[in-house]
C-alpha cells in the first residue's frame, strides 16, 4: 500500500460537508476551522464541479471562525461563539450548520456546548464533527446527513404510506447532482410517491424536517449515505433499500421495480409505467440508428469513476447502449469488504465481463490497461483498442490522448464541462448520456 | 526544561496590563499538570513611557523572561512578539481571569503535547 494518493478525486470531509450544506435549501454552513480551509475547498470545487462554485454563503462567502495560533493554544470556543453571533446578525438563513475542521477537532473544542447555548435561545442551529481526518468529501456528506437525521428531523411522526426519502447522490461531488436527483424525483412522483430529496429546488426545510414520516428510504448508492440510512432506521424506524444509481432504461426499470416492491405498490402499475417510459426512450432513439450504424459508433471503453458512477455507467454502456466496457476502475479508496460488494455488481445482462480494478492513483490506470489488454508486437491479426473511449473524469484526458480515444468527463473532477441541471438518471438521463457520449465521438466532424 | 509562563497583571487576579507598561510579571510554572505561581519578577523600567518606547528597555525585559515559553498580556505589540519569537517564546494578547486562563491552558493541546514529549 503506498502512503499517498496521486491526484485523488475527492477532498476532505469538511469540504464534502460544506458543499452538502450549501446545497441544502435555506441552510448556512458555519465553519469552525483554520483560515484556508474554505479557500482550498473552493478551488477544488472550482476545478472539479463543472463550474458550480459558491452560491449563497457557499465557497468563499462562507462564515468561518478562522482560528489562529492563539485559539489553538487557548481554545477556540469564544471565537466560534463570536462568529455565530455575527453570522446570525448579518446572514439570513433557516438553519445554521456548524462544521469543524481538523485543527479545531484536534485541540478539542467543545462545539456541542456552544451549539446547545444557541439552541436554548431558540436559534435553529446544529453541528457535525467533520475533521478532515475522518474521511474524504463523500464521507463529509454522510456525516452531514447523520447530523441532520439525528438533530433536525422531528421524531415520532406517523408514517405516511406513499412517502419516500431519496439520497445517495453527493452534491457537487456528483457534478450532475441536481439533474440526477430531479430525474429520480420526477419518476417516483409519476408513480404516485410523495418524494423528499433534500437538495433540489423543490425541497424545503419545513418538509425536510418532516422526513421522519416517510415509509421508505431509498439510497441510490452502495456506499454514500448507507450509514446514514441505518441511523435513520434506528431513530425514526423507517426501513431502507440500497440500489445502484439508476442510469438508463435497464437500471431504472430495476430501480422502480425494487422501490415499488418495497413500498407495496402493485407490480402491474410499475410495469405499465416502465413500458410507457421505455416506449418513449426507444422512439426517441430510432432516428439515431442510421447514423449509429453508418458511422460505426460502437466503442471499446475504459470506465473510471467513483463508487456510484463506475457501476452505473458500465451497466448502461453494456446493457443499454451496446458499447464494450473493457476495464472499470474505481477511484474511491475502498476496503476489502466494499471491493467484494462492488465486484458483484457486474453481473451484466449483456454477458460482457469487464476487468474491474480498484485504483486510487490516476497515473496507474494506464498500467492496469496495459496489463489487461494484449500488447501489439507486429502480429498479423491484432485486436486493437480502437475505436476507443475513455469515460471518466478530467484527470483521464491524458490517458484518452495517449490511447487516441475519445473522452468524456462525468465523474469528479469535471473541469472541462459546464453543468447546470443536466442529469443522467432515469430513462431520460440515459438519452442525455447518449447525446454526450456520441457527441464526443463526432466532435471533430 | 520547565514550562513557565509570564503574565502581565496589575492586580494579580486578571490579565489586565499592557506588556510595555507592566511593572512586574507573574511567573507561573507547570507542576503536576497545573500552573502554580513560582515568582514575581520586577521590571526596573517599563519600556513604554506613555509617549514613546525605550528600545533598550524592551530587550532587557525580553531577556528577563527568556526562560518562559509564553508571555500573556492584555496588549502586546508586533515588535515585541517578534523579539520574543526569536527567543522561541510565544506572546499573546489575551484578557480575563488568570485562574481561568491557566486552567484552560493546562488542558490545551500545547501543554498536552509538551507533557507527552516528556514521557
Amino acid at each position: 500500500m503506498p502512503n499517498f494518493i496521486e491526484r485523488p478525486r475527492y477532498f476532505c470531509a469538511l469540504g464534502g460537508a460544506m458543499e452538502t450544506i450549501t446545497a441544502l435549501p435555506g441552510a448556512i454552513p458555519v465553519l469552525h476551522a483554520a483560515p484556508g480551509c474554505a479557500g482550498n475547498i473552493t478551488w477544488t470545487q472550482n476545478g472539479g464541479s463543472g463550474l458550480q462554485v459558491g452560491g449563497y454563503c457557499g465557497a468563499l462567502h462562507v462564515p468561518c471562525s478562522n482560528v489562529q495560533e492563539k485559539e489553538v493554544v487557548f481554545g477556540g470556543v469564544d471565537r466560534l461563539r463570536e462568529e455565530i453571533r455575527h453570522t446570525l446578525d448579518i446572514i439570513a438563513g433557516e438553519l445554521y450548520f456548524v462544521i469543524t475542521g481538523c485543527v479545531t477537532e484536534i485541540i478539542g473544542d467543545d462545539v456541542r456546548a456552544v451549539i446547545n447555548q444557541f439552541r436554548e435561545e431558540g436559534v435553529p442551529i446544529i453541528h457535525a464533527e467533520t475533521g478532515g481526518f475522518k474521511g474524504n468529501s463523500y464521507y463529509g456528506y454522510e456525516l452531514v446527513l447523520q447530523s441532520l437525521f439525528k438533530n433536525y428531523l422531528t421524531k415520532g411522526l406517523e408514517k405516511k404510506k406513499n412517502k419516500v426519502n431519496l439520497w445517495g447522490i453527493v452534491p457537487f461531488m456528483d457534478v450532475f447532482w441536481r439533474g440526477n436527483l430531479e430525474g429520480l424525483r420526477l419518476l417516483l412522483e409519476k408513480l404516485g410517491f410523495e418524494v423528499n430529496t433534500f437538495f433540489t429546488q423543490d425541497d424545503t426545510l419545513p418538509e425536510i424536517q418532516k422526513a421522519g414520516s416517510a415509509a421508505l428510504n431509498i439510497v441510490v448508492s452502495d456506499l454514500y449515505g448507507v450509514e446514514a440510512a441505518e441511523l435513520f432506521k434506528e431513530i425514526h424506524g423507517t426501513p431502507f433499500i440500497v440500489t445502484p444509481l439508476p442510469v438508463g432504461p435497464s437500471a431504472t426499470h430495476e430501480f422502480l421495480r425494487q422501490a415499488g416492491e418495497a413500498a407495496g405498490i402493485d407490480p402491474a402499475t410499475v410495469e405499465k409505467f416502465v413500458t410507457q417510459e421505455k416506449q418513449r426512450y426507444y422512439k426517441y432513439l430510432e432516428p439515431l440508428l442510421e447514423g449509429y450504424n453508418d458511422l460505426d459508433l460502437q466503442r471499446h471503453v475504459i470506465v473510471i469513476g467513483d463508487a456510484n458512477y463506475a457501476v452505473s455507467l458500465t451497466k448502461f454502456l453494456a446493457d443499454d447502449l451496446g458499447w464494450l466496457p473493457e476495464l472499470v476502475v474505481f477511484s474511491d479508496p475502498l476496503n476489502e469488504t466494499q471491493q467484494q460488494l462492488f465486484s458483484q455488481r457486474f453481473d451484466l445482462e449483456s454477458g460482457l465481463q469487464p476487468v474491474v480494478v480498484f485504483e486510487t492513483d490516476t497515473s496507474e490506470v494506464i498500467r492496469h490497461f496495459k496489463q489487461n489488454w494484449p500488447e501489439f508486437h507486429g502480429q498479423k491479426y491484432y485486436n486493437a483498442f480502437a475505436p476507443g473511449f475513455v469515460l471518466g473524469s478530467s484527470l483521464d484526458r491524458e490517458l484518452a490522448l495517449s490511447l487516441g480515444a475519445a473522452h468524456l468527463s462525468v465523474s469528479f473532477p469535471v473541469a472541462n464541462r459546464a453543468i447546470i441541471d443536466r442529469g443522467y438518471t432515469g430513462f431520460r438521463g440515459g438519452l442525455r448520456l447518449i447525446e454526450d457520449l456520441l457527441g464526443s465521438c463526432i466532435a471533430a466532424r | 526544561m520547565s514550562f513557565k509562563i509570564a503574565i502581565a497583571s496589575s492586580d494579580n487576579q486578571t490579565i489586565n496590563e499592557h506588556f510595555g507598561r507592566a511593572r512586574h510579571f507573574l511567573i507561573f510554572d507547570l507542576v503536576d499538570s497545573r500552573f502554580t505561581l513560582a515568582e514575581v519578577r520586577e521590571i526596573a523600567s517599563p519600556h513604554c513611557g506613555g509617549v514613546q518606547h525605550d528600545a533598550a528597555a524592551v530587550e532587557n525585559i525580553v531577556e528577563l523572561l527568556s526562560d518562559c515559553r509564553l508571555v500573556l498580556a492584555s496588549q502586546i505589540g508586533p515588535r515585541v512578539i517578534e523579539l520574543l519569537r526569536i527567543k522561541e517564546i510565544k506572546g499573546y494578547a489575551v484578557s480575563g481571569l488568570i485562574d481561568q486562563t491557566l486552567a484552560r491552558l493546562a488542558s490545551s493541546y500545547e501543554v498536552k503535547n509538551y507533557l507527552k514529549n516528556l514521557e
